[in-house]
């Protein structure tokens, strides 16, 4: 299959059987779809389960497909759906105030240092804490916005919100990325 | 305070627009993470098979669907027939129970079909159906049963009273010549035509040629004669009551019938 095709196109032609029109497609889309699943769920046992689901009713729906939105959009709503039922089942999350919390404890004696320097593998580090530290809404919408480039529109498409809720989500979410990160 | 809002502001719009190159190079250098080689095969297996499976699977089911759908009506009304219409020929006489003074006049199909009647009535006529005029009661007392056992279940037959008593009253005097035709007789006669003829009512008021009262049972055809008279129609009622005393011979009258000449 033509790799100049779109993943719209391709997806069309899976619809009508094409079966390597639908290896293209997953070979585009595994990697972004499994990180955007797994960031939002931070297990890699469920992010597993997740991510085969979505792709089982991507298939499933693949006769009703139409290119009414991007593909990846489309894509990322079947898994934001299933994360979003995870978190449903799954008990009340830990709220922000008590994250940060638990945050600054863990990291309260090694902030202490005066004289140090972050290293790459430590920037990294805080990065992750500060991404698993968000808010479920927040993190997905910091997830989408840098592992797709998904724009506020889409976000806001996919997460079945307003444009500005993403924004605001957004803001929150970077400026305590920021901030973690210039402790 | 300010300066340092307004900073914020810039960087977070370079984030959204993507310019934020410091924190996007981070991001990418987060564990990159990917589904493993048995969660790709899962997949992959998942879409061959959705794609080997017939379409025409689905299109077959839904191409018999209304196919099915049109068979089982059919089944259902030919149900309905075959359980209704032996009832339905069980029925008069319980008809003739549920609603004995709505069939003080006939239709014009009952005239129809009363005529033949009349004819068989002639002829030596099987007992079991006609009630003999020499032992009047039994109707009555026999109908109760019969109304008890067929009253509750059969709904169709209760829509029948409402038209048939609009019909009596549409035509209260239209009881005249009585010719001939046993009560129990005429019952199936007043069943197909309460089913048969819903506009039979509105040609009720034309004067029946017939005493449609030879097919009550006695009590109610001698109140139609009482109401005749009421209403002075005394050669019909007359008549009536002579027709009456043909078809009961033993009937013992009420005093204020039994010397009306």
């Amino acid at each position: 299959m033509d790799a100049a095709h779109s993943d719209e196109k391709l997806m069309l032609a899976y619809a009508r059987g094409d079966l390597r029109a639908f290896d293209t497609l997953y070979a585009r889309s595994r990697g972004m779809l499994y990180r955007y699943i797994l960031r939002s769920v931070t297990d890699r046992a469920v992010a597993d389960e997740l991510f085969q689901e979505t792709w089982s009713r991507l298939i499933a729906a693949r006769e009703r497909y139409r290119v009414e939105a991007k593909f990846t959009t489309w894509l990322l709503q079947i898994a934001h759906n299933l994360v979003v039922d995870h978190f449903r089942r799954a008990r009340p999350q830990a709220g922000a105030e008590e994250t940060e919390a638990v945050m600054r404890e863990l990291d309260a004696p090694e902030s202490d240092l005066p004289d140090r320097a972050l290293s790459d593998f430590e920037e990294r580090r805080r990065l992750q804490l500060a991404l698993d530290g968000l808010p479920a809404e927040q993190r997905e919408a910091f997830v989408l916005r840098m592992e797709s480039g998904l724009g506020l529109a889409e976000i806001a498409q996919l997460t079945g919100t307003g444009q500005e809720t993403v924004k605001s989500r957004l803001r929150y979410a970077f400026a305590k990325i920021r901030e973690r990160l210039a402790e | 305070m300010n300066s340092g809002n307004s900073q914020f502001e810039r960087d977070f719009e370079s984030f959204l627009s993507g310019d934020d190159a410091r924190l996007e190079a981070l991001y990418r250098k987060l564990p990159h993470a990917e589904p493993d080689a048995r969660l790709d095969s899962a997949v992959h297996a998942l879409a061959q098979r959705a794609v080997a499976q017939p379409r025409t699977h689905m299109r077959t089911r839904a191409r018999w669907l209304p196919v099915s759908a049109a068979a089982a009506v059919v089944l259902i009304a030919a149900g309905i027939v075959l359980r209704i219409g032996p009832q339905m020929q069980q029925r008069p006489a319980a008809l003739q129970e549920t609603a004995p003074s709505a069939t003080l006049q006939s239709t014009p199909a009952a005239k129809m079909e009363s005529a033949p009647a009349a004819k068989t009535q002639s002829e030596p006529a099987p007992a079991p159906s006609s009630p003999a005029p020499a032992a009047p009661a039994p109707p009555p007392a026999a109908a109760p049963e019969l109304r008890k056992s067929e009253a509750a279940p059969k709904p169709a037959p209760r829509a029948f009273p409402a038209p048939v008593a609009t019909m009596r009253e549409a035509a209260p005097a239209a009881t005249t010549d009585a010719k001939s035709a046993t009560p129990a007789a005429a019952a199936p006669m007043r069943m197909k035509r309460a089913m048969t003829d819903s506009a039979g009512a509105q040609t009720l008021a034309a004067p029946a040629a017939q005493d449609g009262n030879v097919t009550l049972y006695p009590e109610h055809w001698l109140a139609n004669i009482r109401q005749m008279l009421r209403d002075n129609q005394r050669e019909e009622a007359l008549r009536s009551l002579a027709e009456f005393r043909k078809r009961y011979p033993d009937y013992r009258l009420p005093d204020d019938l039994r010397d009306l000449r």
